[in-house]
């Protein structure tokens, strides 16, 4: 399989900003832990205490600068937003 | 809030409980052990499970425990509300696809000389109320996994709710039992299929369920053709459809997670209309290409500022 090529569905320097713009609202507190899976066949349970806060939560923004031309937009890195939840959904693993 | 996080059913799991109390702690760390006994009967890949000796019965009329009957009803209720597009009756079609083992397990390439079997009809499975008894029509074999973790997420938060309100993450199939303490709704992400690392949106879910159905992560090669564990029954393979992943709300896991898996069927049209269709269903599709489609509720469930990144979404399209 090639590797993947980017489009936009609508992009432009503008929308880049506003997405930029958005504020990195307060923390969760005390982390809810990581996200990274176990080796198959191991089982760890923890059982932590964690502080929620205030919702919403808070956006990571990750946006890399993008150039104007349309074959730049579409060769360019495109933005990496991870939101801070409390579960993730996607397809079973 | 109590967390507790482990592996089960061949997925990552999370249980959360929203309280500081002793007794909610105790109930979250007894979360694997609800999984195990659940799974020790609904698992296809445990010879010893309930389900491997029902489908090494199939033609007898079977008696059945109490998680077996509750998940083979609600497989049937789902069957029934899918018109057959989600049925149980797929094992001999997963197994001739080269889903015969846990994904773990799974070669990357498998070359098998079996052809494709089309499902069953579920409408033939035989399931006793009063004698709790179940038969499936001879040569029929039945696959739960599905419904059974949509389902477990389902008890798992049940219980919990008692302690506080809960939320359970089943492997992507989520249950939520009501609002936080502070009466704000829980945050859900949505996972972006091209980006794993991604995210695609965020959901504010009060109660009920959220799943996603999707080829991205299970998948392999079959006699050198791509292939994924979602069939489609009429065909007996792997779904050929234009969507790479489909995300649900509902009003419980099991349903979420039964509409979730109709609509990547389906194909991104036709699942898209097939939820709007239904009020108690919400949806965001991918599409192979990157396209995100949204069901006419979808937003009534996303935190406004998420909505602007789906429909400004930069997704790389599979070439």
């Amino acid at each position: 399989m090639s590797s993947p090529k980017y489009t936009r569905t609508t992009s432009t320097r503008k929308d880049t900003s506003a997405i930029k713009a958005l504020i990195m609202l307060s923390s969760l507190g005390a982390t809810l832990g990581g996200w990274g899976i176990l080796a198959a066949g191991q089982v760890q349970s923890t059982t932590t205490n964690v502080n929620a806060s205030s919702i919403p939560a808070a956006v990571s923004d990750q946006t890399t600068s993008i150039g104007t031309s349309q074959q730049a937009l579409q060769q360019s890195v495109a933005p990496s937003v991870q939101f801070r939840s409390f579960a993730r959904t996607r397809s079973s693993r | 809030m109590q967390r507790i996080e482990f592996r089960a059913m061949g997925c990552q799991m999370i249980a959360l409980v929203d309280s500081d109390e002793a007794p909610a702690a105790g109930a979250v760390a007894l979360v694997p052990a609800w999984f195990e006994r659940w799974e020790s009967s609904l698992s296809r890949f445990r010879p010893e499970s309930e389900l491997s000796r029902l489908n090494r019965q199939s033609g007898q009329v079977v008696p059945i425990g109490d998680v077996m009957f509750l998940v083979l009803q609600c497989s049937l209720d789902a069957a029934h509300a899918s018109g057959g597009v989600v049925t149980p009756a797929v094992l001999d079609a997963l197994q001739a696809a080269g889903y015969d083992r846990s994904f773990e397990s799974l070669d990357a390439d498998r070359s098998l000389s079996a052809g494709p079997a089309p499902a069953g009809d579920w409408r033939a499975i035989e399931l006793d109320p009063i004698a709790q008894t179940v038969r499936v029509p001879a040569g029929m074999h039945l696959d739960l996994g599905g419904i059974a973790k949509g389902w477990a997420a389902d008890q798992a938060v049940r219980r919990l709710s008692a302690y506080g309100p809960a939320l359970v993450d089943a492997g992507g199939d989520i249950s939520v039992s009501g609002a936080l303490a502070n009466g704000q709704r829980w945050p859900i992400a949505v996972a972006n299929p091209l980006r794993p690392e991604s995210d695609l949106a965020l959901l504010m879910v009060r109660e009920g369920g959220v799943a996603t159905s999707g080829r991205d992560y299970r998948r392999w090669y079959h006699n050198g053709a791509p292939a994924h564990h979602i069939v489609d029954p009429d065909t007996g393979e792997p779904a050929i459809t234009d969507v790479l992943a489909a995300s649900v709300i509902a009003p419980t896991a099991r349903q979420a997670e039964m509409a979730a898996k109709v609509a990547f069927i389906l194909g991104g049209e036709r699942g898209i209309a097939w939820l709007d269709q239904r009020d108690e269903f919400a949806g965001l599709l991918v599409r192979e290409t990157g396209e995100t489609v949204r069901s006419r509720r979808f937003d009534d469930y996303v935190w406004s500022e998420s909505l602007a990144l789906i429909e400004n979404s930069a997704v790389p399209a599979w070439s």
